[in-house]
């Protein structure tokens, strides 16, 4: 024990803490939207095809921290906007189009990756390495953290109404097609920011779990984002204190916290009746 | 072909509330060789109409005749491959205030964490836009269209906690708090018992009294000219456009709906 609290004195420990504190946050935060856009298989397809992406990166500019992130957030992008795209514009819907651009992009990323012989190095990539947080890292994620935040405070009505229902929202004169391809770059963004605490594999965890637990105990979508933040950032930083005693891999303590604090909501919900009570306001535009 | 209003005009103020409240004529839409496609797939061809505010307009034809093509058309959400839709002279799709649309109850998720007092206040958006805030007198015109659909005591529930009758209720107010001049309904009568279909059709036809234009696409021949002033009868094609007891005859629906009808 005294090992830990000497640990946490060291500057590297405080950046993890640091991070855990606001990609949990961000990542909750952003879970609403993923929560009431009720899209959260497709998150878990676009964190796959991440890896294309970075195997290419490190082809082209040799294995460097923004090689990597660089790689990660093309990837996403292409293959994310690509499916809306082919969807527009063809007669698949997206989650098909999705399913044929993330496998084809993985297994097309995983050939590169073999033949650079970059296995090992990849593993912190899939399965998190907060601990190797350098400076730069910390502010990449405070950057998309508070950039995504403060996009979905600000446009929160329009965006409300979009999730509600995309052709009252266009009759009511919101730009739909825009604001779908925002949602979409948003949430790609704050998955790319989280790479580094939990990995490619489990971010889904953490894009989801956090407003999915709230949800079944309230009917307010602003409670949906606020308390998905909440529990984003508090599970991550438990998990932070959890993992070097007990020497569990930190990504994988995040992801199971958030899993615990979800079935504990799910039993109370169900006993107490709270999936039954109504909401008081849950207005977008107040 | 051309429909006007019973009474001379809707100048009440309180209830013509679109953008061109003070104007003096007649609101009225013009709906000019309109003609749209779904790729190859010809979906409407070449409609025309007139009608002015005050009417209850239902559009009717067999299955995949067009009509929800053409509230969505109306509705701006689908762009004619030809044609103009004009309210006042102005292409209606320029005019979010002025129109509200009520999708098919089948295309709503219910299950969206929403109360009906904020489904109401949604439509204060196009008033509102982004950041201005909501203001005491934008509360007052959310609790009148509430009052004035019997809603009050249901502001508080959650939408999937409501009957399909109050649920149309429900949009409808949102249509009021919009102040719109102009409501689109696609198939609003579908999954409604008889009981909430004849207050429904009560409520369209007061809307309509009050100075609205109330056009809704509609599949049952019975109740048709019950709940509607005017009836347009299509088939892609406009078959015929008039008063509902005259458009209604046996000929016109055989016409429109082949031999079976």
């Amino acid at each position: 024990m005294d090992d830990f609290f000497l640990f946490l004195r060291e500057p590297i420990a405080q950046r993890s803490l640091l991070a855990c504190l606001m990609i949990g946050f961000a990542n909750g935060f952003v879970s609403g939207l993923v929560i009431l856009k009720k899209s959260a298989l497709q998150i878990g397809t676009l964190s796959c095809a991440l890896l294309p992406g970075i195997a290419v990166a490190v082809l082209m500019f040799g294995l460097t921290r923004w090689s990597l992130l660089l790689g990660a957030v093309v990837a996403a992008l292409l293959v994310g906007l690509g499916s809306l795209f082919v969807s527009r514009t063809s007669r698949l819907n997206q989650d098909t189009a999705l399913s044929i651009l993330h496998t084809t992009a993985f297994a097309a990323g995983f050939i590169v990756l073999v033949r650079l012989g970059l296995q090992q190095k990849i593993d912190d990539w899939l399965f998190g390495s907060i601990m190797s947080l350098s400076d730069s890292d910390l502010w990449i994620a405070f950057a998309i953290s508070a950039a995504s935040v403060l996009t979905l405070l600000l446009f929160r009505r329009p965006i409300l109404i979009y999730l509600f229902d995309p052709d009252i929202a266009t009759t009511l004169g919101i730009p739909s097609r825009l604001i779908s391809y925002g949602i979409f770059t948003l949430i790609i963004l704050v998955l790319v920011s989280s790479l580094q605490a939990v990995g490619a594999f489990l971010t889904l965890g953490l894009l989801v779990g956090p407003a999915a637990t709230v949800y079944m105990l309230t009917n307010k979508p602003s409670h949906l984002f606020w308390g998905g933040g909440l529990i984003g950032a508090l599970g991550s930083v438990l998990a932070f204190y959890l993992s070097f005693p007990l020497g569990w891999h930190l990504g994988a303590t995040i992801i199971l916290v958030l899993g615990v604090i979800f079935c504990i909501a799910y039993l109370y919900s169900s006993r107490c009746g709270l999936l039954k009570q109504r909401g008081k306001k849950s207005s977008p535009l107040q | 072909m051309e429909i006007s209003a019973p009474s001379p005009h809707c100048a009440q103020d309180h209830i013509c509330w679109g953008a061109h409240a003070s104007h003096p004529e007649r609101h009225r839409l013009d709906v000019e060789n309109v003609t749209v496609y779904y790729g190859n797939l010809l979906a409407i061809h070449d409609i025309s109409f007139s009608i002015t505010c005050g009417h209850t307009l239902a559009l009717m034809g067999p299955n995949g005749a067009g009509k929800s093509t053409l509230i969505k058309a109306l509705a701006g959400l689908i762009r004619p491959d030809s044609g103009n839709i004009l309210w006042n002279g102005t292409p209606l799709h320029d005019m979010p205030r002025e129109i509200a649309y009520l999708p098919q109850r089948s295309d709503v998720d219910w299950s969206f964490p929403i109360t009906v007092r904020a489904l109401v206040e949604m439509g204060r958006y196009p008033a509102l836009g982004l950041w201005k805030r909501f203001s005491g007198h934008d509360r007052e015109i959310v609790e009148k269209s509430l009052h004035v659909l019997g809603l009050e005591h249901l502001a508080e529930r959650q939408i999937s906690e409501l009957s399909g009758g109050q649920q149309q209720r429900a949009f409808l107010a949102r249509a009021l708090a919009q102040e719109a001049h102009v409501l689109l309904l696609d198939e609003p009568f579908t999954g409604l018992d008889a009981p909430a279909c004849q207050s429904l059709g009560r409520l369209l036809d007061s809307m309509a009294g009050e100075g609205r234009l109330v056009i809704a696409s509609h599949h049952d021949l019975n109740t048709a000219a019950e709940i509607f002033d005017t009836v347009l009868l299509m088939n892609r094609d406009l078959v015929a456009f008039g008063p509902a007891q005259e458009v209604l005859s046996p000929e016109r629906i055989r016409e429109t709906y082949g031999m079976n009808a």
